[in-house]
Parts: structure tokens; C-alpha cells; sequence
């Protein structure tokens, strides 16, 4: 590999390479792509389809077993839904909440770890952790230690006075802001390892640059390394936000959706519309619904990248 | 890395092991559970002061719980393999060519993450019985393959998309094929992102509880998640067996990473960008 | 030429050879308990039956209670039912009501007439509620449950109150609850979460005092000062600090955990408690006592649990999985399945004898006289089982926490019920 970057010199401008591959280039774009979109339309188009046409019938599974037309009525319903605007509405906060507590949490980290240490090394692998263990003994396991009797979390949270005398989870604000906290804890992980690998990409040289113009060490940070790993940050931020907006599990086993609706958000709504209240229809129109709104706030997001 | 003197490091290493200690507070706690005796969780205080393996006994006698977790590492792994080959090429492809429906194609793939699975569960059932692939790993493995790939492709593009396009077309001057350059430039200096991306889709699939729930039933394809659901008996609920398959659930995704670690966390090629 | 009739000619002597084995049918059961002591005794019932029946196959797959709805409700959208399941006691008639279940009368005569018997008879009372629809019988009861008042006698002692004399009324249980809470102990584990176990326990306390969910025009029926009575007392435990301080998030697992810890001096609870308490050989084992379940100025009414067995309308097998179903539901079957698993059978005669004559047995089998299910004395509804996972829940813990009064929570609580019964 050595030699043929030595043959690299200068700006060469880009020349049509004699072709030796099976596919004529014109084609080689869709023979890649191919499969991955195959698997994207069968996955997740023809679902959609289904989602969308199941939106548009009246269906109550209680008073009939099978779909009947019926337009816009469950738009209709939805609109005039205000639990289900209110719940929309607490998922925003629990999404741009969680994300912000990933990237608080993520940065430092991410930054301390990239280093060449035999203990920065295993704990880049131990960080993973919050990550892979399941929600439902995440959630058991937490809810432990906010137990105002035994939890030790609970007695620290006493101490400085955040908690009263019951459970941080039995108060709508706090169950709410503390359900956040867990979820971006969870999802930090994987924003840590993102950073790292883009981190790692970084040229030394750039540091080396800019450390000759006399740059001290946060200005350095601020024009080298934000710069550079900026694309990562919003692109990983933008899939953490997006599984984020999707929870069901977390709040679900923590609380149910409680205290008094504090923490539903829409995937609970979602859910409870499906199995609970037998109503698959409405539950179809408010994923249309979702999938539009998050859409539009993706296209704001990905503006925030850099364009090299 | 740049050179720092190792005072600093060993303070930074400390720093780095009590950040560690905070992040992992809980889930250490679920490991400390796992090995203490029942009434002990509850109420014998923060520190353990009895040992006892009874509840992994217990757990890995379940035969189920076994065989639930070969399932779930044979599905993980394939997700994870197939995800990264159908990603990178599509990545590529978006990355270095103008072909038309390029934009199209992109926002296809990459509105697919947007979908919940509760929309598409109902549907995507439906269309696995018609195939009659209920209660087959092989279509719980498809439908994993959705999970992950549209973050795959959108992350391998931005991380190809860093790659000066000199570096391959000197290689195809050199008489290198597009796809052979994709291989021997591309791949290796984006190794860490590969790597981070098929982890990625192994967890994902890994911890992936509604597809399994809705397309599985028979015991002997279950997944972990749908055996670790099966211990929440109401009944005969344990703390200490479910704190221990959670850690026996969390423990290879774990080692899995340990063994890639170097992959991950280690080499870029140096220099490889030199101009 | 010559390949096709080979072809056909394959096809038809697979068709002689496999003729013979068509003859057996398969009938898919899905149950719903994951102990190991309930999968024996299944598989045993499920050996003897075939034994019997050598013709019938029974396939049982093990779906866990937690998960039954979803997989229920997925399987009803998109195919997939089983011909036989368990299902939960109050959803029965959702599903009827969505046309997905098939009735049973004629097999239960079929039966009777080969055994002699009067199944229909043998039901439980509050059953009959849950069981039978609009004139025909959906279902086929398995276990019947109920809660009782577990009290730890030691623990009376010490508050200076005579352990034989528990309290019979709402009112005294919440007096001697906050009597009870002491020296660390919590006097009453009672439910303000949005758990089960909170309506489970609070439907004692509003049918006892007279209260009702469904008037007598098909409304809300709740907004009565006979329920905020109920709701007030029931809240009351709470406000005076005789349960635990987190009794509003807590689940029903946690409760009755903390009760086998030694955590509470009081639980509403059921006949399997006792037999973990033996199991746990917990040190006050013999200081344990039960009392019936506390009463309101009105009645004495106690939660009406269990599960019978369902056809489904869409299996293709009904007679063999009625078969099986009226085998397992009577006789020896049941017999066997009841005391292997700990519960007590959906038949009023098998309870009456061994071994549901021994310690705890005897005292739920008298209250189940007085369980009932929650719409009593209306009719069940198809939308109880929507109502049952949090709707009344909402409103005790709204009044725990301070969050409403009790006239607006009743408000509330009326206001949802009545668009949920509108739809």
C-alpha cells in the first residue's frame, strides 16, 4: 500500500481508469446499491404501504374482525386527540432530552478514552455495557436502586434533596427527567465509540499545526476537533434520536407510562392503541403521522452537517 | 497520539477508572446480584457479604434458556455480517458515484430507520406466514436485517465520504478496478467503522424483543429476550435468577466486543492520508 | 411422457402411504404459565389424554402470561391462533365480541351425555359472569382464584391488637394498618400504582361499599358517594403512611416479595402466597394467619381471578380440540392439574374435596362465593379488559399523590370510561 501513496503527488485531476470490471460502470452504482434497497423495499415499504392503506380503515377490532373503509376518520380522531398531542409533545422533550444527555455524557468521555493506555483500551470495550444489557433488567435493576427503602441511588438523590421521602418515580417531573437520564446513559455507549473511531481520524499533523500557531489546548479542541468530528455528531445523533423517539421499552417497564401519563410518550400510545385498546387502524395512522413529523425534523438535523 | 508525559497518563488512567465506576453503577450492581442469596438483594444492604452460584445453577439447568441463546448468537452474527456486505457497497456507491436516483435511493434506505416496528409488525407478520416462514430463524434474521442497516449505510457513507477520492484513483490509474479498489484502499482505512457498525447490528438484533415475540413461538427457536420475558412469572419471581440472565444475556455482546477491540479502537492506517 | 406418469404415479403411492397417517390431528394448545411445576403437570394431563385419544395430538407451546395479549391480538390480526388457549378470565369477552372465539354448548352436552354430568352446574358463580355470553358458554374454567387477608399475628401483638380478631371492615383495615406501621415494618402492603394489583385489591373496597362501574344505563356508574367512600378509605392507608412510601410506582411482585421479607404486616393475597412463605421457610411461617377479605357497609366481595380454556373459531380441528378441552377442564384432569400446580379448580365440586381441605384452601374456597368480577352486578363487557390495565389505577393514584381530589378523580375516572364504553 506504501508505494502506491508515494505515487500520490499533488492534486491529480481524475482520469477514466481503464475498466476491468464484469459490470460496465454505468450499472456498477445499482449493482451496489441493489441489495440494500432490495431489503429496504420489502422490509420496510411494503409495510409501509400496508400502514398506510390500514390508516385509512375503520377498524375496531372489538366490533368487527376484519378492516372496513373508512378515509380519513382516523386522521380525524387524531387530531382531536389531545392525550395523544400531549403525548407527542413529551416525546420531543424525551428525544432532544436524551440525545443531549448522550452527547454531555459521550464527549468527555469519548475524549478521555482516546488514548493509547492499556486501561483507556479495555474500558473503550467496558463502556459498552449500558448498551447491551436488555431493558428489562436495565429496568429492574434501576428501579432497585431508586427504591426509597433500599435503593442507594434513592438515598444519594435524598441527601441532596432531589428526592423526597418516596421514590424520585413516583413524582411526574422528576419520574420523567429521571426516565430521560437512563435512556441517554443507555445510548452513550454507542455515541462513545462513534466519537472514538472518528476521533482516531484525525490527523496528528492538524494538531501538530496547529499547536506550531501557538493554539493552547481548548482552542485546539474548538478549531481542530469539533470541526472534524462534527458529521459524526449529528449523524449518530440524529440515529440516537430517531431510536429514542421509538422507545417503548424503558418507560414501559419503569413506570407504565406513569405517574398519571407523565411518561407516555407516543411509543407507549402506540402500543396501547394496538394491544390494548384493539384499535390497529389508529395506531397505523398515528405512525404515518410520526414517521412525516420525524421525517421533517431529519432534514433540519442534517443541515447541521458540514459540507467538505 | 500525541505526545503527553505518563504522569499525566496515570492520572488520566484514574480519571478514566472512577468515570468508568459511575457509568456502570447499576450494571454492576446487577452483576453483584446475581452471585448474592436471594433475601440479600433486598435486604442485606449495599455490600455483599454471602456468595452463592444458585441462581445461575438454576438458570442454565432451564434448557430453554440454552437453546435461546445459541439462537440468539446464530442470528446475531449472521445480522451482523449480512448488514455490513449489503451496507458498505451501498454506501460506497453512494458516496463516490452521480447516478441517477442517487438522492432517491439514499432517502429510501435511510427512511427505512424511520419506520417504528410496531407499524410494520403487523404487516411484516402477515407477509412471513404467507411465506411460511413463522417460527423460522431465517425470518427473524431478515427482518433484523432492517433494524441496523439504514444507520450502516448512512455511517459508512459519511466516514467513506472522509476518504480523499485520489487515493483510489491513483490505485485505478495503477490499473485497479473500481471494486478492487473499494477492497484494498477503501476498506481497510474505514476498518473501525465497519467493525463498529456490524457491533452495532449484532446488538441491535441481539436485544431485539417485538419481531421475535410476534414470529416466534415454538421453544425451541425462541430468542434470549423471549427467555428472559418467560422468568417474569408473577408467581415465582427471583431477583437473583433474573439479575443472573441478564448478566449472562449482557456477557457475550461483551466478549464479542473485547475480541474486536483492537479493530475498533486501534488502527487507522498511519499516515494513510498523508498527502 | 413417460416422466409425467412416473410423476403421477409417485404422487399417488405417497398418496396410499401417507393416507393412514392423515388420520391423526393435531390440535396447537397455547398455555401461559412458565413454572416448571405447571409445564409437568400439562404435559402429564397432555400424555394421558393422548393415551386415551390416540388419534389426537396435542401441541402445547409455551407463551408466558406476560405476553399472551400481544400475541393473541397479532395473532388475530394477522393469522396464527391456536385451536386451544388458556386466556385471561375478564378478556373473555373482548374476544368473544370480536367474533374470534367458538361457543362450547354443544360439547359441554356431548359431554354430559357420555359422563353423566352437568358441567354447566359445576361453574363457579362469578364465573358464570365471565363465561357466559349472551346466552351460550365460551369458555371452560381451569383455575379460580381469590385474595384473602394474609396477617402476621406477631406483629398485631406488638401494636397492642388481638391477633384474633383482624380487621373485618375497610375501615378497621385501615385503622390497624396505621397501628401496625412501627418499628419498620409498614402495616398494610397496599397497592396506588397503576399495577393490577392496585384494582385487584380496591375492587373489595368499592364493591363492598356498594359502589358499581356500570349503571343501570350502560353508563359510567362510578360518580356515587358510595365510590369516593370506598376511594377515600382505600386512599386513606396511603396518606396515613401505613404502606410503603413508593405504593403508588410499586408493582404487585414487589408487594408481595416485601410481605415474604417480613416488610408488611398485612397483604391481600392468594392461596399460592402461603406456599411460598413455606417454601421460603420464612422464620414467622407460623405466626401467618388469614382472615376473609375485609368488608364494606354493603357486602363482603372478593377479586375474582383465574382462566379457563377458549376455542378458537378460526382452528379447523374443533372436535379434537373441544375433546381436549372438556378433558382437561373435569374430572381426574383437572384434578391433577390443580394440586400439582397449587391452585384451585374451576369446579365447584373438585374444590369441596382433598386436598383443597387442608390449610389455606378451605377459607378461599368460602370466599369465592362471595368473588365477583369487576362490572358486578352488570353483565362482563368486552371492554373490560382495556379498562382493567390502568383506568380505575388512574384515579387512586391521582388521589395518592395529591394530584386530584377525590370528586375530581371520580369525575375523570367516569369521563373515560364512558368514551372507552362509546366507541
Amino acid at each position: 500500500m506504501a508505494s502506491r501513496q508515494e505515487t500520490v503527488t499533488g492534486a491529480r485531476a481524475a482520469s477514466r481508469p481503464p475498466g476491468r470490471s464484469l459490470l460496465p460502470d454505468r450499472w456498477l452504482p445499482y449493482g451496489m446499491i441493489g441489495p440494500a434497497v432490495f431489503v429496504a423495499f420489502a422490509i420496510a415499504i411494503v409495510p409501509l404501504c400496508y400502514a398506510f392503506w390500514l390508516s385509512l380503515q375503520d377498524w375496531y377490532m372489538l366490533r368487527q374482525p376484519l378492516p372496513k373503509w373508512g378515509g380519513l376518520i382516523n386522521y380525524r380522531a387524531l387530531l382531536q386527540d389531545t392525550q395523544l398531542w400531549a403525548s407527542f409533545g413529551r416525546t420531543w422533550i424525551w428525544t432532544l432530552g436524551t440525545v443531549f444527555v448522550e452527547l454531555l455524557l459521550a464527549m468527555p468521555i469519548a475524549l478521555l478514552l482516546n488514548r493509547e493506555t492499556g486501561i483507556a483500551r479495555t474500558a473503550s470495550a467496558l463502556i459498552l455495557l449500558p448498551w447491551v444489557t436488555p431493558f428489562i433488567v436495565l429496568g429492574f435493576g434501576w428501579r432497585f436502586l431508586l427504591d426509597s427503602d433500599v435503593g442507594p441511588i434513592h438515598s444519594f438523590l435524598h441527601l441532596i434533596g432531589i428526592a423526597g421521602d418516596s421514590s424520585v418515580l413516583n413524582d411526574p417531573v422528576l419520574a420523567f427527567a429521571t426516565i430521560i437520564f437512563i435512556s441517554g446513559w443507555k445510548g452513550t455507549p454507542f455515541l462513545v465509540i462513534a466519537l472514538l473511531a472518528a476521533l482516531k481520524s484525525i490527523p496528528d499533523e492538524l494538531y501538530e499545526a496547529a499547536e506550531v500557531d501557538g493554539a493552547g489546548a481548548w482552542s485546539r479542541f474548538w478549531h481542530v476537533t469539533v470541526p472534524s468530528i462534527q458529521n459524526t455528531v449529528v449523524t449518530v445523533g440524529l440515529v440516537l434520536g430517531i431510536l429514542a423517539f421509538y422507545s417503548f421499552d424503558l418507560p414501559w417497564i419503569m413506570t407504565k407510562g406513569g405517574p398519571q401519563d407523565a411518561t407516555t410518550i407516543v411509543g407507549i400510545a402506540m402500543y396501547k392503541a394496538v394491544f390494548l385498546d384493539l384499535r390497529p387502524a389508529y395506531a397505523a395512522a398515528i405512525s404515518i403521522v410520526m414517521l412525516v413529523l420525524l421525517f421533517i425534523a431529519s432534514m433540519f438535523a442534517l443541515r447541521a452537517r458540514r459540507i467538505d | 497520539m500525541r505526545r503527553t508525559s505518563p504522569l499525566r497518563e496515570a492520572g488520566l488512567d484514574l480519571l478514566t477508572l472512577v468515570v468508568l465506576f459511575l457509568l456502570l453503577v447499576p450494571i454492576l450492581w446487577v452483576f453483584v446480584a446475581s452471585v448474592r442469596p436471594e433475601t440479600d438483594i433486598t435486604g442485606g444492604g449495599l455490600w455483599p457479604q454471602r456468595l452463592t452460584f444458585v441462581h445461575y445453577e438454576a438458570i442454565l439447568a432451564k434448557k430453554p434458556f440454552l437453546i435461546a441463546l445459541k439462537n440468539s448468537l446464530i442470528v446475531g452474527i449472521v445480522v451482523a455480517i449480512i448488514t455490513t456486505a449489503l451496507a458498505l457497497p451501498a454506501a460506497y456507491a453512494l458516496s463516490r458515484f452521480r447516478f441517477h436516483g442517487r438522492t432517491f435511493f439514499g432517502l429510501l434506505v435511510l427512511g427505512t430507520q424511520m419506520l417504528p416496528s410496531l407499524a410494520v409488525l403487523v404487516p411484516l407478520v402477515v407477509i412471513v406466514r404467507q411465506l411460511g416462514l413463522t417460527n423460522t430463524l431465517t425470518a427473524l434474521i431478515f427482518t433484523h436485517l432492517a433494524l441496523g442497516m439504514p444507520i450502516a449505510v448512512w455511517m459508512l457513507k459519511g466516514y467513506i465520504d472522509a476518504i480523499p477520492k485520489e487515493l483510489e484513483e491513483a490505485a485505478m490509474i495503477d490499473g485497479c478496478s473500481r471494486v478492487g479498489a473499494l477492497t484494498r484502499i477503501v476498506i481497510p482505512l474505514i476498518r473501525p467503522a465497519i467493525i463498529a457498525v456490524g457491533t452495532f447490528a449484532f446488538v441491535l438484533s441481539w436485544g431485539e424483543y417485538l419481531m421475535a415475540l410476534a414470529l416466534i413461538s415454538k421453544a425451541d427457536v425462541k430468542t434470549l429476550p423471549l427467555a428472559l420475558q418467560g422468568l417474569f412469572d408473577p408467581y415465582s419471581f427471583s431477583w437473583g435468577q433474573v439479575m443472573a440472565g441478564g448478566t449472562i444475556i449482557a456477557l457475550p455482546a461483551i466478549l464479542l466486543f473485547l475480541i474486536f477491540r483492537k479493530q475498533l479502537v486501534g488502527g487507522l492506517l498511519a499516515g494513510g492520508v498523508k498527502g | 411422457m413417460r416422466i409425467t406418469a412416473l410423476l403421477a404415479a409417485t404422487t399417488i403411492a405417497a398418496g396410499f402411504f401417507t393416507a393412514p397417517a392423515l388420520a391423526e390431528t393435531t390440535v396447537t394448545f397455547w398455555q401461559f404459565s412458565t413454572r416448571d411445576a405447571d409445564i409437568a403437570a400439562w404435559n402429564g394431563a397432555i400424555a394421558s389424554f393422548e393415551k386415551a385419544n390416540p388419534d389426537i395430538k396435542i401441541n402445547m407451546e409455551i407463551v408466558p402470561w406476560s405476553e399472551q395479549q400481544q400475541r393473541l391480538v397479532s395473532a388475530l390480526s394477522a393469522g396464527g391462533l391456536p385451536d386451544v388457549s388458556m386466556l385471561g378470565n375478564n378478556v373473555v369477552a373482548q374476544f368473544q365480541s370480536a367474533g374470534a372465539l367458538a361457543p362450547l354448548d354443544e360439547y359441554f352436552a356431548a359431554y354430559d351425555k357420555e359422563h353423566g354430568t352437568d358441567v354447566a352446574a359445576d361453574v363457579w358463580p362469578g364465573d358464570k359472569g365471565y363465561y357466559n355470553l349472551a346466552g351460550k358458554w365460551w369458555a371452560s374454567p381451569v383455575n379460580v382464584e381469590t385474595r384473602a387477608l394474609y396477617y402476621r399475628k406477631d406483629l398485631f401483638k406488638d401494636a397492642g391488637l388481638d391477633p384474633e380478631k383482624p380487621p373485618q371492615t375497610w375501615a378497621d383495615f385501615a385503622a390497624d394498618a396505621t397501628k401496625l406501621t412501627r418499628d419498620g415494618t409498614y402495616g398494610a402492603a397496599l397497592s396506588m400504582s397503576l399495577d393490577y394489583f392496585t384494582v385487584q385489591n380496591f375492587m373489595s373496597a368499592y364493591l363492598g361499599y356498594g359502589a358499581r362501574m356500570i349503571g343501570e344505563d350502560g353508563k359510567c356508574g362510578f360518580d356515587t358517594p358510595e365510590f369516593k367512600s370506598a376511594l377515600d378509605t382505600y386512599v386513606s392507608v396511603y396518606k396515613n403512611k401505613a404502606t410503603h412510601p413508593d405504593a403508588p410506582s410499586m408493582s404487585g411482585d414487589t408487594f408481595r416479595k416485601g410481605f415474604r421479607d417480613g416488610k408488611f404486616a398485612m397483604i391481600l393475597s392468594d392461596a399460592g402466597l402461603y406456599k411460598d412463605l413455606q417454601n421460603d421457610k420464612a422464620p414467622f411461617l407460623d405466626q401467618v394467619s388469614i382472615a376473609m377479605v375485609p368488608a364494606g357497609p354493603k357486602n363482603r366481595s372478593g377479586f375474582l381471578g383465574g382462566w379457563p380454556l377458549v376455542l378458537w373459531d378460526a382452528s379447523e380441528n374443533k372436535e379434537a380440540a373441544a375433546k381436549w378441552i372438556l378433558y382437561a377442564t373435569h374430572g381426574d384432569a383437572l384434578k391433577t392439574l390443580a394440586s400439582e400446580g397449587g391452585f384451585i379448580p374451576g369446579s365447584v365440586s373438585l374444590a369441596k374435596g382433598e386436598p383443597w381441605t387442608n390449610f389455606p384452601y378451605p377459607l378461599f374456597v368460602e370466599q369465592l362465593q362471595d368473588a365477583r368480577a369487576y362490572q358486578y352486578p352488570s353483565e362482563a363487557i368486552p371492554q373490560m379488559g382495556q379498562l382493567e390495565v390502568d383506568t380505575i389505577q388512574k384515579a387512586v393514584q391521582a388521589v395518592a399523590l395529591g394530584q386530584q381530589t377525590t370528586d375530581e378523580a371520580t369525575a375523570q375516572l367516569c369521563t373515560t370510561i364512558n368514551e372507552v364504553l362509546a366507541r
